[in-house]
């Protein structure tokens, strides 16, 4: 069981987040999203469960563990080779 | 473009100084715990703190999560060339510093395991380069873990540990958030601690007040960071760890709303 159950989050393209939509996340601001690291610049945010913005109206919404599955696809535009550290081969 | 996160930190946190002087703990107990949700949730200073400025460093935490074993959430970065992080790689312990003047790498030798609380203690000798192969050791609930295949993977370059940059927590780089079930008791000490130190900072596997000293726990003087799971934050305000003043810097910032819980330690 997700450890998140009260929030839901959206995706969204950068370009497309409006001052509202950040203020109305529960992040509150542009300044503090999560970006993909490829392919169009798109953005998280969240809000809680049952109290879905207006501004976000018409966005599909994810529970945690849908959207951890989207951000740790390693195959997928969310995540970085960075994030992790291959053992060296001995 | 990633995360702008120093943007705008420094203001929001001398703006609101007197409204988190408040937000220390009154008394010693534990509680509660750290949660990040692996989306937007991280700490971080409003500052550049300078924890290795001496000869050696302590970083100290508890955690327990369902995917621990490959997860790197602690960090001070400039730049990809310049930072230092802490987590774990194939479940072994790591500490990872990269800078101009070369990059070192501590793997230690015995693993921690999911779903299951852990005492995690660096305590990293920077006297030199030697000394940092040498002495360095990671304590998983206060046993020494050993290093990594006999030392195999372990290297120092350079001593350059520091890093003008702030400190994050549940971040494994610019831009990448870590989800962690429960993160508790964060601290950082600017002295490298005996093995009978952290054994006395492990007490037992219960959470110590750290503020004092106890038996062979004697540098709490040299605390200078610790981030406890009760103090009181506001959805994006700064808030101070529990060893802070307003002059020094290290007050943090809670993005995403960084989630407080029952803890389980």
């Amino acid at each position: 069981m997700s450890h998140f159950s009260e929030y839901r989050y959206i995706i969204v393209p950068f370009s497309d987040i409006t001052d509202q939509m950040a203020s109305d996340s529960v992040e509150g601001s542009k300044d503090y999203l999560r970006h993909s690291v490829a392919g169009e610049d798109r953005c998280v945010l969240k809000y809680y469960v049952g109290s879905k913005p207006s501004s976000m109206t018409g966005i599909d919404s994810y529970t945690h563990s849908q959207i951890l599955a989207i951000l740790e696809d390693e195959s997928g535009d969310w995540f970085n080779p960075d994030s992790v550290f291959e053992l060296p081969s001995v | 473009m990633p995360l702008g996160l120093s943007l705008s930190l420094s203001g929001g946190a001398l703006d609101s100084a007197q409204a988190v002087e408040g937000n220390r703990a009154a008394s010693f107990s534990d509680t509660q715990a750290w949660r990040f949700d692996g989306a937007s949730q991280a700490f971080t200073t409003v500052a550049a703190p300078d924890f290795f400025s001496g000869s050696g460093v302590t970083f100290s935490f508890w955690v327990k999560d369902d995917g621990i074993a490959s997860k790197i959430f602690i960090q001070q970065r400039a730049s990809d060339s310049e930072r230092y992080r802490i987590g774990f790689s194939g479940g072994y312990p790591l500490f990872q510093n990269y800078a101009s003047a070369g990059n070192s790498t501590f793997l230690a030798g015995a693993t921690i395991s999911n779903d299951t609380y852990t005492h995690v203690c660096w305590s990293i000798d920077i006297s030199s380069t030697s000394n940092f192969l040498a002495n360095t050791k990671c304590y998983l609930n206060g046993v020494d873990a050993g290093k990594f295949l006999g030392g195999a993977a372990n290297s120092c370059a350079s001593l350059d540990f520091q890093h003008g940059s702030t400190h994050f927590v549940g971040l494994a780089d610019a831009a990448t958030f870590i989800h962690i079930d429960e993160l508790n008791e964060y601290a950082v000490w600017d002295v490298a601690m005996t093995a009978a130190q952290v054994t006395a900072l492990y007490n037992s596997g219960a959470a110590l007040d750290l503020s004092t000293n106890s038996g062979d726990y004697n540098v709490s003087s040299d605390l200078r960071f610790w981030a406890r799971g009760e103090e009181t934050i506001g959805t994006n305000a700064p808030f101070y760890s529990w060893t802070e003043s307003s002059s020094n810097g290290l007050a943090m910032y809670a993005f995403g709303n960084v989630s407080q819980i029952t803890s389980t330690l």
